[in-house]
């Protein structure tokens, strides 16, 4: 059921963040202009499990191929789909018969987003758009054995997280090939991690709320046009926090035709 | 360093309950009455609890490597020049290099980078270890049943004292970072009373109990038996004195099931079973048990598992078939002993009902001050399934105290299965001399790394 729930809100998000603007866009849909993504993102993020005691570390590795849309100058929309490898080592759920901590490395799942760029501001060659993006990560269910008991017993786990960023980015564009940018952006992180233990006649369930820490993710990044058609965007991400501040950066080839 | 005297009393009480070999051995009071001046060794344990520092897994700028074998020392030279480390030092024996990473560098990016590196065998971080919890009470020390370092049992006075063998012990320090307990959750001792002045015990009493020999509300001990019990259970912990107990913050519900001889009719133990259940105990120990079956003692352990009270029983110690309640499989954990090497002793009683072991052999725990001789200090060593039962009490206290949830039947299932196969040489799996083995209360409640390597 919730996952069914989830599966909608997403695709909902998705189609709305597409066709919406193509609605508002009304007769103009000839001068698109379509731009085909290829990127790879690394984050961290230290997140909160149901707002407990105990942090763990997300860290999460996002190989996503995308396409955007420039429906009007300066009204871009993008959708991604791709696959990430996340890791949750150190998160512990101890409502279970058997108390188990994470360390199992990375866990593969699909993902899916879409971004949404508008032009808001122009200042000589400073230029000020809204950016948002909305991604969602779903979990393959794996199965791990439990170490050292006298009988054999496994837990079985499935994880998704989904994060929005919305914010303003500036860009300036005095350059030629090169354009250096700073986002500033709103940077939520949340899902969930459904564990479920079996030890013979023993069983357990348990899910863990995850809910990144920090909210305001600094992005400094440089576009590069490497030739007419083809550019190149890296970004870093800094995200601080209570204690620290979790990295990240994201590299991007983007094609025009 | 002064050296002090101990001396021995080796008290033989064979009608004791199970009338088989349940030694005393006290501590010589002759040079000084309380624990942290009478023994001569005054390195005695002062550490206090260590705070937990979970937050910090590994150090913040450094890792350590291993290249691969026969690496050239340039080309290793070159590796940490190209990712701008630093070497710090190197753990010869293994090859592995402390290294410092660049400030602009997180632990984790550089694991990840020199993890791609086909010269590298592995790349991890340098984590950080914490000292376990360790009790300070005074004969902590003694207490190879709590954490064996292998470690002499008793003192050097002590004569016939074996030393134990590192790790053979329920795990009670790696437990303790985790509960110790929660003063909601109460064991009950069905035996020969309590003594409820006792000052390891005197904070941890529930209530004065009740007696069921004597007909009153006062299950004060006139034997001994059950205060002994009390203490390895839950004597008063980390209070500079004393033992330890294996639930620091529980509490103990005395009921006084036998008498002064250690003798108990099954209509006293009925009454004393179904009352500790009424009393909202959530742990009842038996170091106590009779070699005939009876239809009211069944009932009566069946009443107290249908109301979700978990029971922990003796099996008996006279090398023979599982005495009763223990042998009422369905309803009671029946425990049998292991010792200071994590072997069985040969008097220890087997059988399919044994569930689990515990250690039962030159165990040091409370005696009634009122009973004993003077010029001895109220503690003594003991042997017998007696003494192992109580470790298992404890331990399920402990479960209940972090898992409330849990009934006595799940809580049952988790003390036999994360228990140590300590036979599994020759007697691989579930056993009838241990059981599923010794009890380990850190698989039972700290959380199980789940690793990777692991997987299906």
């Amino acid at each position: 059921m919730k996952k069914k729930t989830l599966s909608s809100v997403s695709l909902s998000a998705i189609l709305f963040l597409i066709f919406y603007p193509l609605a508002q866009a009304g007769n103009s849909f000839n001068s698109y202009q379509i731009r085909p993504i290829l990127g790879f993102e690394y984050l961290t993020r230290m997140i909160n499990p149901d707002q407990g005691e105990s942090n763990s570390k997300l860290k999460a590795y996002l190989i996503h191929l995308g396409a955007e849309l420039e429906i009007e100058e300066g009204f871009r929309l993008g959708v991604l789909i791709g696959y990430s490898f996340s890791n949750f080592d150190a998160m512990t759920f101890r409502n279970l018969p058997f108390s188990v901590e994470l360390d199992v490395g990375k866990i593969g799942g699909y993902l899916a987003g879409a971004e949404l760029t508008k032009k808001i501001f122009k200042f000589k060659e400073i230029e000020i758009a809204a950016w948002g993006q909305f991604v969602s990560y779903l979990g393959k269910k794996e199965e791990w054995q439990i170490p050292g008991l006298a009988v054999e017993g496994s837990v079985e786990g499935k994880p998704f997280w989904m994060r929005i960023l919305v914010g303003p980015q500036i860009e300036y564009k005095a350059l030629e090939s090169l354009t250096p940018s700073l986002g500033i952006y709103y940077n939520k992180l949340w899902g969930k991690f459904k564990l479920e233990e079996k030890v013979q006649e023993l069983e357990g369930k348990e899910e863990k709320k995850i809910s990144g820490k920090g909210i305001l993710d600094f992005r400094p990044g440089l576009f590069y046009r490497i030739t007419g058609k083809i550019g190149f965007k890296a970004e870093a991400s800094l995200i601080p926090r209570e204690k620290g501040i979790d990295p990240g950066f994201l590299m991007r080839f983007i094609y025009s035709f | 360093m002064r050296k002090k005297i101990f001396a021995l009393l080796i008290f033989v009480i064979s009608a004791l309950l199970f009338s088989a070999k349940y030694e005393k051995q006290r501590l010589d009071k002759n040079i000084n009455k309380r624990g942290e001046t009478v023994l001569s060794d005054s390195n005695v344990l002062v550490r206090t609890q260590i705070p937990r520092l979970k937050e910090k897994r590994f150090a913040d700028k450094r890792i350590l490597v291993k290249f691969k074998p026969f690496l050239p020392v340039f080309k290793i030279e070159e590796i940490i020049k190209n990712y701008e480390i630093r070497k710090l030092r190197k753990i010869e024996h293994l090859g592995i290099s402390v290294l410092e990473i660049p400030e602009d560098k997180t632990v984790e990016e550089m694991i990840y980078l020199l993890n791609q590196n086909p010269d590298v065998e592995y790349a991890e971080p340098d984590y950080v270890a914490y000292i376990l919890v360790t009790p300070n009470d005074t004969f902590f020390k003694y207490q190879y049943n709590l954490y064996n370092s292998g470690q002499r049992v008793a003192p050097p006075g002590v004569p016939g004292a074996p030393s134990g063998k590192e790790r053979a012990d329920i795990k009670a320090t790696a437990a303790w970072e985790e509960t110790k307990g929660d003063d909601d959750i109460v064991i009950a001792i069905l035996d020969t009373g309590v003594e409820l002045t006792h000052p390891d015990l005197k904070n941890k009493i529930f209530s004065s109990g009740r007696d069921f020999v004597n007909e009153d509300f006062d299950a004060s001990d006139d034997n001994g038996h059950g205060t002994y019990v009390a203490g390895i259970a839950a004597a008063e912990t980390n209070n500079s004195e004393g033992i330890a107990g294996v639930a620091w913050n529980c509490k103990i519900l005395p009921v006084k099931v036998m008498n002064e001889d250690g003798e108990g009719y099954y209509s006293w133990i009925v009454d004393g079973l179904i009352w500790a259940v009424d009393q909202g105990a959530e742990v009842i120990n038996f170091s106590i048990g009779g070699e005939a079956s009876s239809f009211s003692l069944e009932e009566a352990v069946k009443y107290a598992y249908e109301k979700d009270v978990l029971i922990a029983a003796a099996a008996g110690n006279e090398g023979s078939s599982v005495l009763y309640p223990a042998a009422y499989d369905a309803y009671c954990l029946a425990v049998a002993a292991s010792d200071y090497d994590d072997s069985t002793p040969d008097w220890s009683n087997y059988g399919p009902e044994v569930d689990v072991s515990a250690p039962g052999v030159w165990i040091l725990s409370l005696w009634p001050e009122n009973l004993t001789p003077s010029g001895y200090l109220p503690y003594v060593w003991g042997n017998g399934t007696s003494a192992s039962t109580p470790h298992v009490s404890g331990f399920a206290a402990l479960i209940k105290s972090i898992k409330p949830w849990l009934s006595a039947r799940e809580i049952m299932s988790v003390i036999r299965y994360s228990a140590d196969d300590i036979n599994s040489s020759f007697h691989p799996g579930k056993d009838d001399f241990a059981g599923y083995g010794r009890i380990n209360m850190e698989k039972g409640l700290v959380p199980i790394k789940i690793r990777l390597s692991l997987q299906n």
